[in-house]
């Protein structure tokens, strides 16, 4: 139980700072030009993105549902 | 050529399909859930081809070029959070589904709350907003038919042929055929555009020449604000949450919970869904944004053709051929989908309750046959004569399966609530949603944010007092 808990809080956390970096940063983040000429936001994206579903099938693999 | 194409696209993708359909013994869980037994990359395809209709072809480009690249991050990662939901709500509704024999989403609201009006009123809503939502695919897919054969083949005939043929191969094969079609769909799908910003990329310079072009000279495109700073700060939070509400609600998407073949198989779908839409949202926007390049002065619905044109000025006339083959074939497998949910709802949520009939599976299959058929033919009347309120449901329609979220997450996830207060939820919702989008309830009240949010709170404040009368009884 304390296990599924600490993997539960872990999950939310990361998500939390997720959530909050894309509501807060993600609007202001500064124009410019990345790979392929692409917006350098669109990488800081990719990464977070990454990183989430890093987080949520970790989630997902180890809670009980 | 484009009528091989057609043809041969067509055959593959929806006639391949269905054989063996013919030869399987009809139940219930057969036709209308493919027997519970979908592995994750069938399901997973399944998914996206049934939301990914041809607005992905065409919207996506589109609003590339109005706003910019930020709006692919609106979609790739605000879509990509529905499988947040898939994962905490699915699966729990894949567990009651298996134990129970559920096929519908109401009728796991009902087991629960044992309240049949909240059930007809839930599966009502469902149905109310996909009925626009269908009938917007079929005008879609005509309009896009009449284009691609240069009016050779009109709209009316055209709506009529993708129509019929939808509704064979839906009564024919079920889930299981439109789950295979899903399958090659979204194959294809994917790789052709993927192909297509290869070669236009190519012809106007390569990528990262020519968004360094067009950075100098359209700066907006390129910023988290987008053209016109349409994405303030409160707008982006909206946006970027609604799809975690939404997505999960189509029936259609609600019902392939049930499909998974078991929990790790959706959980596996789900995780696929959500780390593929970055990749598949960027495509058709890159092209939109690059149509800057070729076509500067695009105003309004013009750029919605902006794919199309852009397909016919960098590549083979062949090539634009099988990419709007494509969007066709991706209007029909969401129409598909569509048509068999809403049968389904109408066969379970209400005629077998309120007729008490105990059908035959055999007689119970058929009589989803028989209301695929009506819905067709319903989608087919309005699409010969679209009228006004078709295409403002239809703009509703994402906002309406947001409304019963929080019902769902009470009744999967917090063990039920008071009947009256999601019934409730819902009825508010709805005037609440049509109030702000005719503008009798004034738009200022949403404080900037987009007006399905606070639909969306005061929805959840009745459903967490449900909860919590429901708890303290």
């Amino acid at each position: 139980m304390m296990q599924q808990l600490m993997t539960k809080n872990r999950f939310w956390a990361v998500v939390l700072v997720i959530v909050v970096a894309m509501l807060v940063y993600g609007n202001q983040l500064p124009t410019s030009l990345g790979i392929l000429g692409l917006p350098i936001w669109i990488w800081y994206f990719l990464a977070i993105h990454i990183l989430f579903f890093i987080a949520l099938a970790f989630y997902s693999r180890k809670v009980k549902q | 050529m484009i009528y091989i194409i057609l043809i041969a696209y067509l055959a593959f993708t929806f006639w391949g399909s269905l054989v063996g359909a013919l030869k399987e013994k009809p139940t219930p869980e057969g036709y209308f859930l493919a027997n519970r037994n979908l592995k994750s990359v069938a399901l997973f395809f399944t998914i996206v081809a049934t939301n990914f209709s041809a607005f992905y072809f065409l919207g996506y480009a589109g609003e590339g070029y109005r706003i910019g690249y930020i709006y692919f991050v609106m979609m790739g990662i605000g879509t990509g959070l529905a499988a947040i939901p898939m994962i905490v709500l699915g699966t729990r509704a894949w567990k009651m589904g298996k134990e129970k024999g559920f096929i519908t989403p109401a009728e796991l609201i009902y087991d629960k709350t044992k309240s049949p009006l909240l059930r007809y009123l839930y599966a009502a809503v469902m149905i109310l907003y996909t009925l626009p939502y269908l009938a917007l695919q079929i005008i879609g897919g005509g309009y896009l038919l009449e284009n691609l054969t240069n009016g050779d083949i009109s709209y009316g005939l055209a709506i009529l042929v993708l129509t019929i043929f939808t509704i064979v191969y839906v009564i024919i094969g079920g889930m299981k055929s439109v789950a295979k079609t899903d399958f090659k769909q979204g194959i294809l799908m994917f790789t052709f555009m993927l192909l297509a910003v290869i070669l236009i990329s190519d012809s106007v310079g390569g990528l990262a020449n020519a968004n360094t072009q067009l950075f100098e000279t359209k700066p907006a495109l390129f910023s988290t604000a987008g053209e016109g700073e349409f994405y303030t700060p409160r707008k982006w939070f909206s946006f970027m949450v609604f799809w975690i509400f939404c997505i999960p609600m189509f029936p259609q998407l609600f019902m392939r919970f049930y499909i998974a073949k078991d929990v790790a198989t959706l959980k596996k779908s789900a995780l696929m869904y959500g780390g593929f839409t970055f990749f598949v949202a960027i495509l058709p926007v890159i092209i939109g944004v690059l149509g800057h390049i070729t076509f500067p002065d695009l105003i309004g619905k013009e750029a919605d053709q902006i794919l199309p044109m852009m397909l016919m000025k960098h590549t083979s006339e062949f090539f634009a051929a099988l990419i709007m083959t494509g969007a066709i074939a991706a209007f029909m497998s969401s129409l598909d989908s569509q048509l068999l949910a809403i049968s389904t709802m109408t066969t379970r949520d209400f005629y077998l309750p309120l007729t008490k009939k105990e059908l035959s599976f055999k007689n119970e299959v058929n009589l989803g046959r028989v209301l695929v058929g009506v819905f067709a033919v319903i989608g087919l009347i309005i699409a010969i004569n679209p009228f006004d309120t078709i295409f403002d449901m239809g703009k509703m329609a994402f906002g309406g399966y947001a409304i019963l979220f929080p019902v769902t997450f009470a009744v999967i996830r917090l063990g039920g609530l008071k009947p009256i207060y999601g019934i409730l939820s819902i009825v508010v919702g709805v005037i609440m949603l049509t109030g702000f989008y005719y503008q009798w309830i004034p738009g200022d009240w949403a404080y900037g944010f987009e007006s399905f949010m606070v639909v969306l709170v005061v929805c959840t404040i009745l459903v967490g007092i449900g909860v919590w009368q429901h708890r303290r009884k």
